[in-house]
């Protein structure tokens, strides 16, 4: 199964409580939404879109990926960080309060039972969100998760903590140099690569900035290893109607694909990240 | 029980709630969040003789209580939408409405030739508003010479319904309306979006791609209203108003000032199901006002 052939049937709108609403770092916020039938109902690399206002500001709703998913207490958690007025005011709801979310949208990672010994994960900063949920599934399949995980500053990790307690084995580089490996994360993954993983038995999860991802495609290529990436676009719909999420294809011919319909996962050969 | 159906000539819509092109897909990207068949009608996104990729990205910006597009006219082609899109469409219980565009006159009358042949098509939707590419589209619209000729040889091919989509981007509607009226459209709908842009002051790029974009959403809710409030003065056809409709109070407001009908757009985005919100809460507004039929607050604003 590929990617494209996962995405969503069914998805849902529901007014959602607030369970908590955490500061992990000046702007990096997490909330739990209370959501029975999400959490049982989604998979990691999938989003929910939220109405982060009852009035016309801002419009569109705001995209998310499942950051942590309990199907038992059904929660459902999100990872964002405040970069305009839409998290902005997500950031200041507080627990108790409700929000309209649509979801779960969009396809999912795939994961192989058959081949899969280990999967490695690569987040580029708040890329970081969807890999809790991941590294869960995984090790419920016996899988082995792997993270590499760089960001600018050390003070910006998150949640190193819960993947420590997973028992995910961590790789993490600074761009200042300030924790783990100085420089970028693909230059971590291209040294640690032979090391950490058969490369018959692994799949690459990528998600991160567009420069970061396309890297990681060529190293994956060059070593004979499957590469997922989740991307991030603007989007005013989510559902495959306003066509303004699209990432070029990676064909001979302009064309794009649709990162809410479509993706937001794709296998990296199907698109282009190099622009 | 409140009768909500109008009448866009001889074609009898359930409610006058219509989805509003390039909002909507072809219909079945919405069936999980909406029942189609409680809709007055689908229209389609528009519709060229060949597939389009459409504008680079970005695409799309929100703005103010709106939001900029310029995708291009993105889409299937017409030969795919009749293999692949119709027969979901033809399906359904509801009036199925094709927007349709050109790039020249010809094309336009090849795409309505190209769709005569297929069943379940109650009414085209001509476009000659498109702001958001570079041949034709808004030249056609702001000119009633053009627009005229498009209308007069459409209603010659077919039996149809012919509804023609005006631009707001003109001095004075008025002349537009009125050259398609008398060239025989069955209705009008109005509006497309207004030319718009959006420029980023840190990068000092402008946000989309191709620089400027048709604007919709609530913002352009009150220019809407007085662009159907001037048409509605001067031609008797059905006017179908479009522009920044979020809920049935908006609805109301359209239908007041002159239209039979309703298309929503932008509203679509923010929340998939609202057709199906606004179409519930259209009865309520009745019976809250003691109407028994929708149709009878058509045109019905009251100047003192």
């Amino acid at each position: 199964m590929t990617p494209d052939q996962t995405r969503n049937r069914v998805s849902y709108s529901h007014s959602s409580e607030i369970i908590s609403s955490h500061r992990l770092s000046p702007d990096i916020h997490r909330i739990r939404f209370d959501n029975p039938i999400l959490a049982n109902n989604t998979l990691p690399g999938q989003f929910i879109n939220i109405k982060v206002s009852t009035t016309n500001t801002p419009l569109w709703r705001r995209p998310f990926s499942l950051h942590n998913v309990s199907k038992e207490e059904g929660w459902v958690e999100i990872l964002f960080r405040v970069v305009g007025i839409g998290t902005k005011m997500l950031s200041q709801y507080r627990q108790g309060q409700c929000l309209d979310i649509l979801g779960p949208l969009g396809n999912h990672f795939i994961i192989s039972h058959i081949y899969m010994h280990s999967g490695i994960m690569v987040a580029g900063g708040l890329g970081i969100a969807p890999f809790l949920f991941l590294s869960k599934l995984l090790l419920k399949d016996k899988i082995k998760p792997i993270l590499f995980y760089g960001v600018k500053t050390a003070s910006e990790f998150c949640c190193l903590d819960e993947f420590a307690d997973l028992g995910v084995s961590t790789f993490l580089s600074t761009e200042d140099g300030s924790l783990g490996y100085k420089g970028f994360i693909t230059d971590l993954v291209r040294d640690q690569i032979d090391q950490v993983a058969d490369k018959q038995h692994t799949t690459m999860y990528a998600c991160g900035p567009n420069r970061m991802m396309n890297t990681l495609g060529k190293i994956a290529l060059a070593h004979h290893i499957k590469c997922q990436v989740s991307l991030e676009t603007l989007m005013a719909c989510g559902v495959g109607a306003c066509l303004g999420c699209g990432v070029k294809a990676n064909s001979e011919k302009l064309s794009y694909r649709y990162v809410c319909k479509e993706g937001p996962v794709f296998t990296i050969s199907e698109i282009d990240l190099s622009d | 029980m409140i009768d909500l159906s109008v009448n866009i000539g001889n074609l009898k819509l359930k409610n006058p709630i219509l989805t509003a092109s390039g909002t909507f897909g072809y219909g079945e990207e919405f069936s999980p969040y909406v029942d189609l068949n409680l809709l007055g009608g689908i229209v389609t996104k528009t519709l060229t003789l060949n597939p389009r990729v459409g504008n680079p990205f970005p695409r799309i910006v929100e703005t103010s209580s709106g939001m900029l597009n310029s995708i291009g006219l993105a889409n299937v082609g017409v030969g795919k939408f009749i293999s692949d899109k119709l027969p979901f469409l033809a399906r359904l219980d509801t009036k199925i409405i094709v927007n349709i565009a050109g790039f020249t006159v010809d094309e336009y009358v090849e795409v309505v030739t190209r769709l005569e042949d297929a069943e379940g098509i109650h009414a085209y939707e001509i476009n000659v508003s498109c702001p958001n590419v570079k041949e034709g589209g808004l030249e056609f619209g702001s000119d009633p010479t053009i627009t005229a000729e498009i209308t007069e040889k459409i209603k010659k091919i077919t039996d149809r319904i012919v509804i023609v989509k005006l631009t707001p981007n003109i001095t004075k509607i008025e002349p537009i309306a009125l050259a398609a009226e008398k060239a025989g459209a069955d209705a009008i709908s109005l509006i497309n979006t207004y030319v718009g842009m959006a420029v980023d002051p840190y990068s000092r790029k402008p946000k989309l791609a191709r620089i400027k974009g048709g604007l919709s959403g609530p913002a352009i809710k009150p220019l809407a209203l007085a662009k159907l409030f001037d048409a509605a003065k001067v031609v008797t056809i059905p006017l179908i108003g479009i522009g920044g409709i979020m809920n049935a109070c908006d609805v109301a407001e359209f239908m007041i000032t002159g239209a039979t009908a309703v298309e929503i757009g932008t509203a679509n985005f923010v929340d998939p199901s609202v057709c199906q919100t606004i179409i519930n809460d259209l009865t309520n507004y009745c019976i809250e006002m003691k109407i028994d039929r929708i149709q009878d607050i058509i045109n019905q604003l009251e100047i003192e």
